[in-house]
């Protein structure tokens, strides 16, 4: 068994976002476990993703997470990857106020692109809102 | 009865609330708090502690309440030591879980009485003795309450509880049914609304004024003027913190038997015709409206009971975020797809409405005490169906009951009871 967490984010320090990619029905799991998330098999490996999505809903609140705090307010919010998989994370290119957050709700879904960012002191995905 | 999973036949809740300041449960560690409803569940199916051949005790919070391994650390307090005894947790799903467990049981004829107990502590941790507590830090609770959520990936992409659990579903339900964000807001503002109503006639409740009231008090006429006003900042965006949980501590109870025994007990039993769970990892959702994993448990939980959305006359559905009273009364299919925000402001999920929701006050009005919270919500079931509930009975009492729980992160629990 390969350490799966830690080789994920070393992948993401190298600029690499990885997911893993079902043998028997093709579909990607993301982030990384030990077996498809769709059909369930085991049988997967790891695959490159392109980071390109969809920004579907996002929103802010006055209770970031313990290891946010320095980053609060920020925009979180739902994506679905172009690979199909839906993660949440930080969004940027949008300000974390209602009036702001009304007007890209009309607009939803966006096109959004992934931006690795060293965060709390870890190497992670966020998601900026393309122009 | 060959189809009834097992009876209710004794139920008992503490006060909802925080044991440093409320006066009915003020002073009380989590050892007197939990007893407190085992007890009064026993004094209610009119047993004595030798009559229970098992326990099962679930809490989740181990960081607040100081204690894991309730099952010994409690069984010479329950007067059950020797016997059976659990600790278990599926988070805020817990006791809802353990009425399925405890029905496993006596259906397989190992237990011929289980007591369910809930208790958890929330608002304080224990400092030289546990009924000595000292208020807890609140980014400190909820990063350990976040402990439940996907640490490898999710908590480390800057996790936000209520934006992920609350705002995000209420978006999607907003835009799939075209309302904008203004007749969202007055939505929410309605089910707030009758959540406090439901709230100020429970006696047991943690907060026990109506949003009127409320108003009134800081000089509003108008209620929804109140809502949209500083006072009731949003939590995350259109959720304000009155459609939110309040973190509370308490404990709820109760016994199940078999169908066959029941009735040696109470005119009244109260049957689990079926129930089930499902898991899903976060994000919980593709489309934040249709949570399959909930939809999964419901059919399959209806399918084991017997019975037809139409047949249910009463509904919980997990409100530590109001959203889900619109999300999950249509996924139930206790209201039409579509349809719910129309119920919510014509008030027919008022308990006095025809489809009556969640009459305890749920979790902003009667409180959150995660693990214990199922069980508050099974005993307000039964008061219901027994017609017991007081200046909030539903009328004619419930004849199908439908309680659904959320435990972190995610656990779907969704239990069918019948009055007999």
């Amino acid at each position: 068994m390969e350490p799966i967490i830690s080789k994920f984010y070393d992948y993401l320090s190298q600029g690499k976002i990885m997911g893993m990619k079902c043998k028997d029905c093709g579909a990607v799991t993301f982030p990384p476990k030990t077996a498809c998330t769709y059909c369930h098999s085991r049988n997967i490996e790891w695959a490159e993703l392109s980071g390109e999505g969809k920004l579907l809903y996002a929103s802010t609140s006055l209770l970031p997470a313990k290891r946010f705090v320095e980053y609060s307010p920020y925009v979180y919010g739902l994506v679905q990857l172009k690979e199909g998989p839906f993660f949440t994370t930080l969004i940027s290119g949008v300000e974390p106020k209602p009036e702001a957050l009304k007007a890209l709700f009309e607009k939803l879904p966006v096109d959004v692109v992934a931006e690795i960012k060293k965060m709390a002191g870890l190497d992670i995905i966020t998601f900026k809102i393309r122009e | 009865m060959s189809d009834v999973k097992a009876s209710i036949i004794g139920v008992g809740c503490t006060p909802f609330g925080n044991v440093l300041e409320t006066p009915e449960i003020k002073g009380l560690s989590p050892y007197e708090l939990a007893v407190m409803a085992a007890f009064e569940a026993l004094d209610d199916a009119g047993l004595e502690p030798k009559d229970i051949d098992a326990y099962f005790i679930g809490s989740m919070l181990t960081h607040t309440s100081g204690l894991y391994s309730w099952y010994s650390q409690l069984c010479d307090w329950l007067g059950m030591e020797l016997k059976p005894g659990i600790h278990f947790e599926t988070a805020c799903s817990t006791t809802n879980t353990g009425l399925g467990l405890a029905a496993m049981a006596v259906k397989s004829g190992t237990f011929k009485k289980v007591l369910v107990l809930g208790c958890e502590v929330l608002n304080s941790v224990p400092q030289e003795h546990p009924g000595k507590r000292k208020p807890v830090d609140v980014m400190d609770l909820w990063f350990w309450t976040d402990f439940g959520v996907d640490q490898a990936y999710s908590y480390t992409h800057a996790y936000d509880i209520a934006t992920a659990y609350g705002a995000i579903p209420a978006l999607a339900y907003a835009k799939k049914h075209g309302l904008s964000i203004d007749k969202l807001e007055e939505v929410l503002f309605h089910i707030a609304s009758i959540v406090r109503k439901h709230a100020s006639m429970n006696p047991k409740a943690f907060v026990r004024k109506t949003l009127e009231e409320e108003a009134k008090e800081l000089g509003y006429k108008d209620a929804f003027e109140f809502w949209k006003s500083k006072h009731n900042p949003y939590l995350a965006w259109p959720i304000r913190v009155r459609n939110a949980l309040n973190v509370v501590d308490g404990a709820s109870a109760f016994i199940v038997t078999s169908p066959e025994e029941a009735k040696a007990y109470t005119d009244t039993p109260i049957d689990v015709l079926g129930f089930y769970w499902s898991v899903k990892n976060y994000p919980w959702y593709g489309d934040p409206t249709s949570w399959y994993s909930d939809k999964l448990a419901f059919e399959k939980a209806y399918q084991i009971a017997g019975i037809e959305p139409k047949d249910i006359d009463y509904l919980h559905v997990h409100d530590c975020m109001q959203t889900y009273w619109l999300t999950l009364s249509e996924l139930s299919g206790y209201l039409p797809k579509g349809e719910a925000w129309k119920a919510v402001i014509e008030g027919r999920v008022a308990y006095n409405g025809e489809k009556p929701m969640t009459t305890s006050g749920g979790r902003h009005g009667k409180g959150h005490a995660f693990g214990a919270s199922p069980g508050a919500e099974i005993y307000e079931a039964v008061k219901q169906m027994r017609g017991e509930a007081g200046r909030r009975q539903i009328i004619p009492e419930p004849e199908i009951a439908v309680i659904h729980n959320h435990g972190y992160g995610m656990h779907t629990a969704v239990t069918v009871l019948r009055r007999r």
